[in-house]
């Protein structure tokens, strides 16, 4: 080496923060950096679906307050919006993407371990900030919960929902105990998913494509074409465990969605720092915003929440409701641990 | 495997979590219909220009000055000739621009080290161990007048030598530079002569860089 070379040699390499400042900077056209949000993800308990309490017969009351939630959040037809999405949001979209791509197929019935945290404003709903475990299958058709340390299934709330109909899950159930913390039981949102697991592989593949095919999905109270294609994409990301392929496609299509923006600074249910992938809600769903967070190294799924504004009689940029993923495992069945 | 991923691994272009193996033209082309493949030429090249403006202005300028050559070469991406596969010339060119604006503090820098023996741009951690680390250490005594004989070059010649000891062929510098490769040529050769005559006759490059590398 020569001394020249040695001189250039002794240079300290840059630092992560330099490089991402600058990366940032430079896909924002130059735009000053965004300063820090306060965190306002958003986990919106039953938007369409409705929150099913089952289980044990003391939460009656956490089912009404739970109701109330979903009241605050009821949807409504809102004015389409248009305009472009941040390069910055596209590069976390597409980073997003290509860790999901790298992970390992999975078969529909393969079972999920999966430990959570819930959170509901008190105002809101039951059990604030409680840990839980649940195991699903990865079409979300079937779950199981831990009750005094036994597994037990998921009553299927089909009777509630979609009569007629089997079971569909979205998002993992949750596990609550009444105000008190002397009854224990499971609620889970349920609906009718707008694409069932065996129609995934039927989806566009183009991720632009894909994205205009969702938000042209008959979705009726689902608000503007942005925040169903936003909400249609978080509940297939948060119910289902999907071809790693297709995860990579939907979370490329959220990248394209409109007014779709990244917070880097995003914080879940649990306190743990991510990023999020977030979208403002129109006044007639209780405005605030809905966002799903990811981890900032694996970029895997860490959590999702809600935040409603005043038009839904809440504080501003209160979250009302989240979850946060602790661990989630693929295992051999319910009960089975990782 | 699905429709969905057949298709997904027909894409071109998009991130796989594999290397993209796309030469720097390609995503810059497709940059201007989908931006953000500019982030892929980030990846490649950041570190490289940063360490090259580091070692001309000192760390705290080359965190400045390495966004502000990706955002000088994301604005003018469109103009990017596109039979060049490497973007490296062009990249070096924006950032030597940009340090030239700043020569005064590149002369404060290059002496602060002549004089004090500190390099505020080097890697406090790096230390090398055994027959290496004597060696280094005998180059690092070698390092203050380097310094001070590069605060003395012509600004030119100092941009032609510090590309080529930067890892770019006389071919890429020249470019980078925009100028013949034999004016490229001259001004290398010319800085090497006073560099060793500061140097009390130590040659700063070797026989390989004297014959140039493309």
């Amino acid at each position: 080496m020569t001394l020249l070379e040695e001189f250039r040699a002794a240079v300290a390499p840059p630092s992560e923060l330099t490089l991402t400042g600058a990366r940032e900077r430079m896909l924002g056209g130059g735009a000053p950096g965004r300063g820090r949000i306060s965190p306002r993800w958003t986990y919106r308990l039953g938007s369409r679906g409705k929150l099913a309490l089952t289980g044990l017969g003391g939460l009656a009351a956490a089912a009404t307050a739970a109701a109330v939630a979903i009241a605050l959040a009821a949807p409504g037809a809102g004015p389409v919006r248009t305009g472009a999405t941040s390069l910055v949001v596209r590069e976390m979209a597409y980073r997003a993407a290509a860790a999901a791509a790298a992970r390992p197929e999975v078969a529909p019935g393969q079972w999920v371990y999966w430990q959570e945290k819930a959170y509901s404003s008190p105002d809101s709903g039951p059990a604030p900030n409680l840990t839980f475990q649940v195991w699903t299958t990865a079409d979300g058709t079937d779950a199981a919960w831990l009750l005094n340390g036994k597994v037990a299934p998921v009553p299927c709330a089909q009777s509630i929902v979609d009569p007629g109909k089997s079971c569909q899950y979205i998002g993992q159930p949750i596990v609550m105990t009444d105000d008190r913390g002397k009854s224990t039981g499971i609620a889970e949102t349920s609906g009718k998913i707008p694409v069932p697991y065996a129609g995934l592989s039927a989806l566009p593949k183009d991720p632009v494509a894909l994205g205009r095919y969702i938000a042209g999905l008959p979705l009726r109270g689902w608000g503007p074409a942005p925040v169903r294609e936003f909400e249609v994409i978080k509940d297939l990301l948060i119910t289902y465990v999907m071809p790693p392929a297709l995860t990579a496609e939907l979370y490329r299509a959220l990248g394209n969605i409109p007014h779709v923006t990244v917070d880097r600074h995003a914080t879940d249910v649990a306190g743990r720092h991510g990023i999020g992938f977030k979208i403002a809600l129109p006044s007639e769903q209780g405005g605030g915003f809905d966002e799903l967070i990811l981890d900032p190294q694996t970029f895997a799924l860490m959590g999702q929440q809600l935040t409603l504004g005043p038009a839904a009689g809440a504080k501003a940029g209160q979250v009302v409701s989240g979850v946060a993923i602790l661990k989630s495992a693929l295992v051999s069945g319910p009960g089975r641990m990782p | 495997m699905s429709q969905m991923s057949q298709v997904a691994h027909e894409s071109p272009g998009t991130e796989r979590g594999q290397p993209d193996e796309q030469d720097d033209a390609g995503l810059i082309a497709e940059s201007c219909r989908a931006p953000e493949r500019f982030g892929v030429v980030f990846d490649r090249h950041a570190a490289a220009i940063h360490g090259y403006i580091a070692r001309r202005l000192g760390r705290d300028a080359a965190d400045d000055l390495v966004a502000e050559t990706f955002l000088v070469a994301f604005r003018q991406r469109g103009g990017y000739d596109p039979a060049q596969p490497s973007a490296r010339p062009w990249l070096y060119g924006i950032a030597t621009r940009l340090v030239s604006r700043r020569r005064r503090d590149e002369v404060r820098f290059f002496r602060a080290i002549a004089r004090t023996g500190i390099d505020p741009a080097a890697d406090p951690v790096a230390e090398p161990v055994a027959d290496e680390g004597i060696r280094r250490a005998d180059a690092r005594t070698l390092h203050r007048p380097l310094a001070g004989a590069l605060a003395g070059l012509a600004a030119a010649d100092r941009d032609a030598l510090l590309l080529v000891a930067d890892g770019l062929s006389y071919a890429e510098a020249a470019q980078a530079l925009g100028v013949p490769d034999g004016t490229l040529s001259s001004r290398v050769a010319r800085a090497r002569r006073k560099l060793r005559e500061g140097l009390g006759g130590v040659n700063p490059a070797d026989e390989n860089e004297e014959q140039g590398r493309g």
